[in-house]
């Protein structure tokens, strides 16, 4: 059995790939060494997987989604022993789970307290986690970083930059430099890099927001006409909105220049509707609500989800705002309670299942309440305990006395 | 289910008219009534609800499991605890407790240096809690004793039992119950609420740390204020003769109400060292609240609770996948009760709904450092312990700010003297005239 399934693998593995990882075989034994390299090779179920994600990621086959699922879940399985020991808990194995709507889903409490990973990480990932007090931080193990940087870059450039423009980056974001275990300071980085015509700015460091700097990073735009792609965290664009406000500042951006938002508010500043945000954004830099992107993405999973706005206005679609997910992740919506799939269109949690993250778990369960809509989803709220009496509203109370 | 308010909202000018109305009847009728009519009456009207087969029994108990979501196995039991130390014998006890004598509010009493009079305000306010049903009924209680006339803003929440009682005390005795009027209206009416808390003279309220200084603002001197509190066990006994029954008391303080009281334990502290380790009390725990379970089932719980209680769940078992030192123990069907253990004896208030931690400690003293941020909210600790200890466990749990000390399994049913908040109850409301004779 195992010498037959050598001698399929040797044969789909393409001939380029034993260079990729900086591997050089000595090529004194180069012929000998073939043959055990392969063997390794081969044997790599890791590497395995993630070359097949990496290639449905390059080239999606929808109809081939909930087999490539299965298989990810059935190397997670094998390769993480508490996912492994989790899953036999349900009662659910890679021989009775036949959907992808069926893997064993983590929540994300689960990467605060183990590390999650199916092979030696190459990158550690922190999340924030302020806003619940002194939570501990979750980590995102990766064991590859080009899986990520492919999926993130490909939605990415489906949503935000459809058109391939030439554009000026300016990050409202801290810079990898200032947060290394930020992923979305990493993903903000590849996205200058992949898609903007000079080194992309940096506007938020460890001393705080610089809107000086950014207000002339603005202004230089106006002047040269050149559109510009302003990466910010949704708190941070609202105290530059205030700040303009207070200082009668209005820009006009150029044509093209769009805006990707991310991070909710976080309960650090004022909160703001989606509504409003979107008219701040024409009101003080004149960008219209199309070329306004908001992105939902988490720490613990390699893919984002965006508002298809922009991506529809170039298909001359009209559908209302909702966001969509690349085609390697998709979204159940379930019962907060009992954890099955609700009606279509009914509210509930939502659960992510991403192949990017097969090097960790794929299948995520959030408290993010949303519904299903068009080919998408819609997000109501990041948690789902605005109803709860007793301990949540005892723990505010105490924390915000603290 | 959806539980809601059962009582149609009053309007402000509505309120202003029963206000009208209630200082009026208040000058006529209550100034100069002897109290031991007004205990009595009291008296008369709790009978009732202490008669299984009262009309006002069978009422509340048909209404209050749709109101409150509570089993109506939890509201027939509950129900007789309530009313039980409402009866005119313990409320002239208070009295005597906390004014020397009833008579003091008849009549000038002597003292020391001549003599006093206890004299009550002519409006109370009284602002219910709706986490339980009856909570804030022994304000309004006291506010007749001390013959001032009420309203009652009951909670959005639970309304029905407020209003039944009255009702019930109306046909008691009409005069008195013209002296107490239950109304409601959403929370944050601004207008509302300047126009009306103004006319008070004291105002009795729960609620959260915003909702009292909201009401403070508007009415700054004349609040008496109860807020969130959290409570907890503590086994401090060595050798535990009968763990089963330990645990079996424990379980019921836990049940009882479905842990959404101000005297509900949300956390059981037990010091390790003894007979019996927290993992083996965890597990005996866990048995006995699904006997508890059979006898006094858990009510409906909000969708966003049992979500709280899953993620509580999830937490303890990640943690225990993380090779961490945490037990779980959750009852197989829904979110009947869960119980964890955990070595982190940082105090964490519970989700409610027969959710509890375990947590070990080496010693008594490290409470002192765990609960020293929680201070300001500490009300009761359910505790067990060695006669000969109790007394010196009971004075540091009282120093770290804990205001009652009681015996686990006692938790929920205080008797009518105990000073919730630390503070006398009745005695509060009231103002002293003093005399000296010529």
């Amino acid at each position: 059995m195992k010498g037959t399934l050598v001698f399929l693998f040797i044969c789909s593995i393409p001939q380029s790939s034993r260079f990729e990882r900086g591997r050089n075989p000595s090529p004194i034994v180069d012929s000998l060494s073939v043959s055990f390299y392969g063997l390794r090779h081969v044997n790599d179920h890791k590497q395995l997987i993630e070359n097949q994600v990496l290639d449905f990621i390059k080239e999606p086959r929808p109809d081939q989604f909930n087999s490539l699922a299965l298989s990810v879940f059935a190397f997670q399985f094998e390769k993480n022993e508490a996912y492994r020991r989790f899953c036999t808990s349900r009662n659910k194995t890679p021989s009775n789970v036949n959907s992808w709507k069926t893997i064993p889903a983590v929540p994300t409490v689960a990467f605060k307290e183990l590390d999650l990973c199916c092979g030696p990480p190459e990158r550690i990932f922190l999340t924030s986690g302020t806003t619940e007090g002194k939570e501990k931080r979750g980590r995102h193990l990766l064991t590859n970083t080009d899986l990520y940087q492919a999926s993130s870059m490909s939605h990415f450039g489906q949503c935000v930059v459809p058109d391939r423009p030439q554009l000026h980056f300016l990050n409202l974001i801290p810079s990898p430099q200032t947060q290394p275990y930020s992923s979305l300071a990493l993903m903000a980085e590849w996205a200058a890099k992949n898609f903007g015509t000079t080194q992309a700015r940096w506007f938020i460091n460890s001393e705080g927001i610089h809107l000086d700097p950014f207000a002339s990073a603005l202004e230089e735009a106006e002047r040269d006409n050149r559109p510009v792609c302003i990466l910010g965290v949704t708190s941070a664009l609202v105290v530059f909105f205030d700040w303009c406000s207070n200082n009668q500042k209005i820009f006009a951006l150029p044509r093209g220049s769009r805006i990707m938002d991310t991070g909710g508010d976080k309960g650090k500043t004022r909160t703001i509707s989606r509504k409003g945000f979107l008219q701040a954004c024409w009101k003080y830099l004149k960008v219209p609500g199309y070329y306004c992107v908001n992105e939902y993405g988490m720490t613990e999973m390699c893919s984002q989800f965006y508002d298809h706005v922009l991506y529809n206005r170039f298909r001359k679609s009209n559908e209302s705002r909702y966001k969509i997910g690349p085609a390697w992740a998709r979204t159940l919506v379930v019962n907060a309670e009992s954890l099955d799939e609700v009606r279509p269109g009914e509210r509930g949690i939502l659960r992510h299942v991403d192949l990017a993250n097969c090097g960790s778990v794929s299948a995520i369960q959030t408290d993010d309440v949303g519904y299903a809509t068009g080919d998408g989803f819609e997000i109501v709220g990041r948690s789902i305990g605005t109803e709860a009496r007793g301990c949540s509203l005892m723990l505010d109370e105490f924390l915000s006395a603290q | 289910m959806t539980l809601g308010p059962i009582m149609e909202h009053t309007t402000e000018d509505e309120v202003a008219q029963i206000i009208d109305d209630l200082l009026a009847n208040q000058s006529q009728t209550q100034t100069n009534r002897p109290v031991t009519e007004i205990l009595r009456s009291i008296d008369q009207t709790v009978s009732r609800w202490l008669d299984p087969t009262s009309p006002e029994r069978q009422e509340a108990e048909r209404q209050l499991p749709l109101t409150t979501g509570m089993s109506v196995q939890m509201l027939r039991h509950v129900l007789p605890l309530i009313f039980s130390e409402y009866t005119g014998k313990k409320l002239e006890q208070l009295c005597a407790l906390e004014l020397g004598t009833k008579d003091a509010l008849d009549s000038f009493v002597p003292m020391t240096s001549g003599y006093k009079k206890a004299v009550g305000p002519s409006l109370i306010i009284n602002i219910l809690a709706g986490n339980i049903p009856g909570a804030g009924l022994d304000s309004v209680l006291y506010s007749l004793i001390v013959k001032s006339a009420t309203l009652v803003k009951a909670s959005s929440v639970e309304n029905i039992l407020p209003d039944i009682f009255i009702q019930s005390l109306r046909k008691v005795d009409p005069v008195l119950g013209s002296n107490v009027a239950v109304t409601t209206w959403p929370g944050g009416n601004q207008k509302l609420e300047e126009r009306t808390f103004g006319r008070a003279d004291l105002i009795v309220a729960s609620g959260s740390v915003q909702s009292l200084s909201a009401i403070r603002k508007i009415a700054a001197q004349k609040v008496i204020g109860y807020g969130h509190k959290v409570s907890f066990g503590l086994i401090a006994k060595k050798e535990i003769a009968q763990v089963e029954k330990l645990a079996r008391e424990t379980a019921y303080d836990i049940a009882l109400f479905d842990q959404k009281g101000c005297l509900s334990p949300q956390v059981i502290y037990i010091i390790e060292g003894g007979s019996v380790t927290s993992s083996a009390f965890t597990e005996c725990l866990a048995e006995r609240l699904q006997d508890w379970e059979s006898l006094l089932p858990r009510g409906t719980a909000p969708v966003a609770t049992n979500h709280q209680i899953r993620k509580a769940r999830e937490e303890a078992e990640w943690k225990m996948l993380a090779g961490k030192d945490v037990t779980l123990h959750a009852s197989g069907k829904g979110f009947d009760w869960t119980v964890i253990c955990d070595n982190d004896p940082t105090f964490v208030p519970s989700e409610t709904y027969r959710t509890i931690r375990v947590k070990p400690l080496n010693t008594l003293f490290q409470l002192r450092e765990i609960l020293a941020p929680w201070k300001p909210y500490l009300e009761c600790v359910g505790l067990a312990a060695r006669d000969e200890e109790y007394a010196a466990i009971a004075d540091f749990l009282g120093g770290i700010g804990v205001s009652r000390i009681c015996p686990l399994g006692k938790m929920q049913t205080p008797p009518i003297g105990w000073r919730h908040g630390g503070r006398p109850r009745l005695a509060d409301f009231v103002r002293w005239v003093g005399l000296e004779i010529q």
